[in-house]
């Protein structure tokens, strides 16, 4: 272990300061940190393994980096920490961003750790579980998300329903799949040709709503902060208090990073809609509007879903998350060949990726912890400067794409969008998550369809298909008996 | 502490400076990360270039956004080098494309197959179930005539694909190898790196018949040394007689296009780095570390550099004739359903 360390600490250290980095800046994330080591990869040739403590490093310390920019900017880092938002931002503006910060680190830290071990123990079972989920059962467990969206933690399921439709049918704008030149509902406007950037419509709707409105004083103005190191220890208690919402988002993250295909972005929105509809009776804050809870249960996914993202990889050379192509191809580059035999019966690069995992994710929320203080000192900027400081930076982020007049334009229609959705209580998460989905419902539903539509009732011969199918159904049961337990809107 | 900063900061600032001292050329993919075929190769060169080699991906439907894009664009900048896939040799011969091979100066390619394997407990003339992706057209009609035996006209094979044939659309790399490995399709088709790293590895891969490789000095097929088994002699074993017809001349185009093109390194016909390139990407091919690295990751297949690509062209150019491309176009859109268009061009020039 000692040599370990002493061969890869300055690796690491590297990859986690760089990577928490890029996990800070909106709109980047742990996918450009990786892309960004693209030029460097000749120079872990010497050793391949280094390459590993590196990616990992990255994406570690990137996934908790979004948080940060989720609780004190208001916009997702890479999309990873999305739903952190809706409480963590609140909660900031509170004056208690240390205290969702800390809560965050923990819950994200504890699940990652859980999640983590659970990879090393699991992965000789893992083939096995994963061909249990063929096309049908991954048609299914997106109805399952989205069911759990719109009916579980919202009041008005109907307008959740048109509000997810709404959001698939956006994120279906741009080319056709596998069609040269043909395009779907782009209006003769060229821009859409390639689809919708993702983090116009999150800031779009999620976030500038809320922002506008502090610019235009509707909000109330940023409450002092308390002491840090006190709000930091009420976090890392909200999290031993909350353990079960931590534990929850990690489930939900750890199956979703394992099945291939499913990709991210999802996860956190469905631990939080999980965690909004179990009601406590010490909720003293209502979820959106700064419930720790809301930022504990969508960290403990994120996380854990890098973390079991690496089976498939690993296992099979298949990507299990977008992260991990990149990881796949530049550890390809230096010669290591996830899902090669060899490499499976290679004990040295399981004793460095363990090894990696564990020690980025050590060094990383030290730094974190340490980084609170001064992170939490944005928010203590007047009011009057923060928030019109925060839509020039948010406006900044959702303009990088082609920086011409098209991206401002993308943005105002998501504004209004999300302006109006709030003000028919639509629920803007399903709309997200549909935008998000929709490419893959898209294509699950084209591909199941191919090869199943001679069996239509392929979902009651499959064990897993029928799980799923009936806690779908038990879901909306539940969700149309029992409506106290439910939040007006997000 | 501050020793250990001040280690990594001399650590990563030797590291820059080493970078920026250096050349730094772009291999442009037509497609997303995790290309095996480049990767390695790029590796390996890059020692003999004594230069940065990095690539920039630019994926889109059938690979043809990157190759447009390098028309246009990138290969006016004499650092880029474009690695043109056998989709984009598929959509020169029936796709609406902006790119032109007759345009471009070549620095090498490999003289490639395709691997298509099956799974080993399924019976593929019972019905095969194989994903659509870029280039996978000649493989699945390789299958088609695999499947349905010898049959006099064109119309007796489309009424046995639309009977035995699912042919499963857009799916990623990433989709295929799964689906493949649960069994939900049962036959794939691969480039061999591809099948040698990855997909032969999964649970119930076996090997099923390779395209084999186009001899350059008598324009016929031969055996692949890595897979000696070809779809020719597949196809004997299993009906008595070598594949011919209109339906099997229009594959040959087809495939050979997309299979000698398969990894195509091109740049802009008066680049000032060609020669450079070519040499040095030659004397990589020599090197015998760098000959072992590319027998073992991407199998022992003949190279091809410079003006030896033209070659190939001529014979390509033999094979294109009117009457194989309305048969491809025609087997394109009705059994493939894929919008496809007519180049009678191609024939005449």
């Amino acid at each position: 272990m000692i040599d370990l360390i002493v061969q890869y600490l300055p690796v690491l250290l590297i990859g986690v300061g760089y990577g928490f980095i890029f996990g800070l800046i909106p709109v980047a994330g742990a996918q450009v940190a990786l892309i960004g080591l693209y030029p460097y990869a000749e120079h872990f040739m010497g050793d391949p393994y280094s390459m590993v403590v590196m990616t990992t490093a990255v994406v570690i310390s990137a996934t908790i980096g979004d948080m940060f920019s989720s609780v004190v900017l208001n916009i997702p880092g890479g999309g990873g920490s999305a739903a952190t938002m809706i409480d963590g931002f609140p909660m900031a503006q509170r004056g208690e961003a240390a205290r969702a910060l800390s809560a965050g680190l923990c819950s994200a830290a504890a699940q990652s750790l859980i999640w983590g071990l659970l990879f090393i123990v699991l992965l000789p079972y893992y083939v096995k579980i994963v061909y249990l989920f063929g096309m049908p059962e991954m048609l299914l467990f997106l109805v399952l998300a989205m069911t759990v969206i719109c009916f579980v933690s919202n009041r008005y399921w109907i307008r959740g329903i048109i509000a997810a439709i709404f959001g698939i049918c956006v994120g279906l704008i741009g080319e056709v799949p596998n069609v040269v030149g043909e395009y779907r509902w782009t209006f003769g406007w060229d821009y859409l040709k390639s689809g919708i950037e993702i983090l116009p419509v999150m800031a779009g709707v999620l976030a500038m709503p809320e922002i506008i409105e502090g610019v235009l004083g509707k909000t109330k103005a940023l409450a002092k902060i308390k002491n840090t190191w006190t709000q930091m220890w009420q976090g890392a208690k909200d999290c031993w208090k909350y353990r079960w919402d931590s534990f929850r988002g990690g489930v939900v993250g750890g199956i979703i990073g394992a099945l291939p295909g499913l990709g991210g972005g999802i996860g956190d929105y469905i631990a939080y809609s999980l965690t909004a509809v179990n009601k406590r009776k010490d909720d003293k804050v209502p979820f959106g509007k700064g419930n720790v809870r809301g930022v504990i249960g969508p960290e403990g996914a994120n996380l854990s879903h890098k973390a079991t993202a690496y089976f498939p990889t690993v296992l099979f050379g298949i990507p299990g998350a977008p992260f991990e192509v990149l990881v796949l191809a530049l550890l390809a580059y230096v010669g290591l060949d996830l899902g090669s035999p060899r490499l499976l019966a290679n004990q040295d690069f399981f004793t460095v990726l363990s090894f990696g995992y564990m020690a980025a994710l050590l060094i990383t929320v030290i730094i974190s912890i340490f980084f609170i203080r001064y992170a939490i000192k944005l928010t203590q900027i007047p009011k009057q400067i923060w928030f019109p400081f925060l839509l020039i930076v948010i406006v900044w982020s959702c303009t990088r794409y082609t920086g011409g007049w098209n991206d401002y334009i993308i943005l105002g229609i998501f504004c209004v969008i999300g302006f109006i959705m709030r003000y028919l209580k639509m629920n803007r998460v399903a709309f997200l998550i549909g935008f998000v989905l929709a490419a893959k419902i898209e294509k699950i539903g084209v591909a199941y369809w191919q090869l199943y539509h001679k069996e239509p009732f392929i979902f009651f011969t499959r064990p897993v298909s029928l799980f799923l199918l009936f806690t779908t159904i038990l879901i909306i049961i539940y969700a149309l008996r029992y409506k106290g337990n439910k939040i007006d809107y997000y | 502490m501050k020793r250990l900063m001040l280690m990594i900061m001399t650590y990563f600032l030797v590291n820059v400076s080493f970078s920026l001292a250096k050349d730094k050329f772009t291999t442009i993919a037509p497609q997303n990360p995790n290309q095996p075929w480049l990767e390695v190769v790029n590796r390996e060169w890059a020692k003999k270039l004594d230069a940065e080699l990095v690539i920039k991906y630019h994926p889109g439907a059938k690979d043809i956004p990157g190759a447009n894009a390098w028309e246009k664009e990138y290969q006016h900048d004499p650092k880029n080098i474009m690695l043109l896939h056998g989709g984009n040799a598929e959509s020169y011969l029936l796709d609406e494309i902006e790119y032109d091979y007759r345009n471009y100066a070549y620095v090498g390619l490999q003289n490639l197959s395709q691997v298509v394997g099956k799974k080993k407990d399924s019976d593929p003339e019972k019905g095969v179930k194989i994903a659509y992706s870029s280039g996978s057209n000649p493989s699945v009609m390789s299958v088609v005539m695999m499947v349905c035996g010898p049959k006099a006209t064109l119309d007796e094979y489309l009424k046995c694909y639309n009977e035995k044939f699912t042919y499963v659309t857009g799916l990623n790399n990433a989709e295929i190898a799964l689906s493949f490995a649960r069994g939900e399709t049962n036959v794939t088709r691969n480039p061999p790196p591809k099948w040698n790293l990855e997909i032969s590895q999964l649970p119930g891969a076996e090997f099923w018949y390779s395209h084999g490789i186009l001899d350059l000095k008598t324009g016929k097929i031969v055996k692949d040394p890595n897979y000696p088994v070809t779809f020719e002699d597949a196809f004997e074993k299993r009906w008595g007689k070598r594949p011919s017809g209109d339906f099997y001349d229009a594959y040959l185009l087809l495939r050979n296009h997309r299979d000698v093109f398969q990894r195509v390194l091109a740049v802009k016909k008066d680049n000032p780095n060609l020669s450079k390139f070519r040499t040095t990407l030659q004397a990589t091919i020599k090197d015998a570390e760098s000959s072992k690295v590319f027998k073992e990751k991407l199998g022992d297949y003949p190279w091809h550099t410079g003006d030896e690509v033209m070659n190939l062209f001529a014979i390509l150019k033999k094979q294109t004739t009117e009457k194989n491309l309305q048969t491809l176009v025609w087997w394109h859109e009705k059994a493939f359903k894929q919008k496809v268009v007519y180049k009678p061009q191609l024939a005449k020039n």
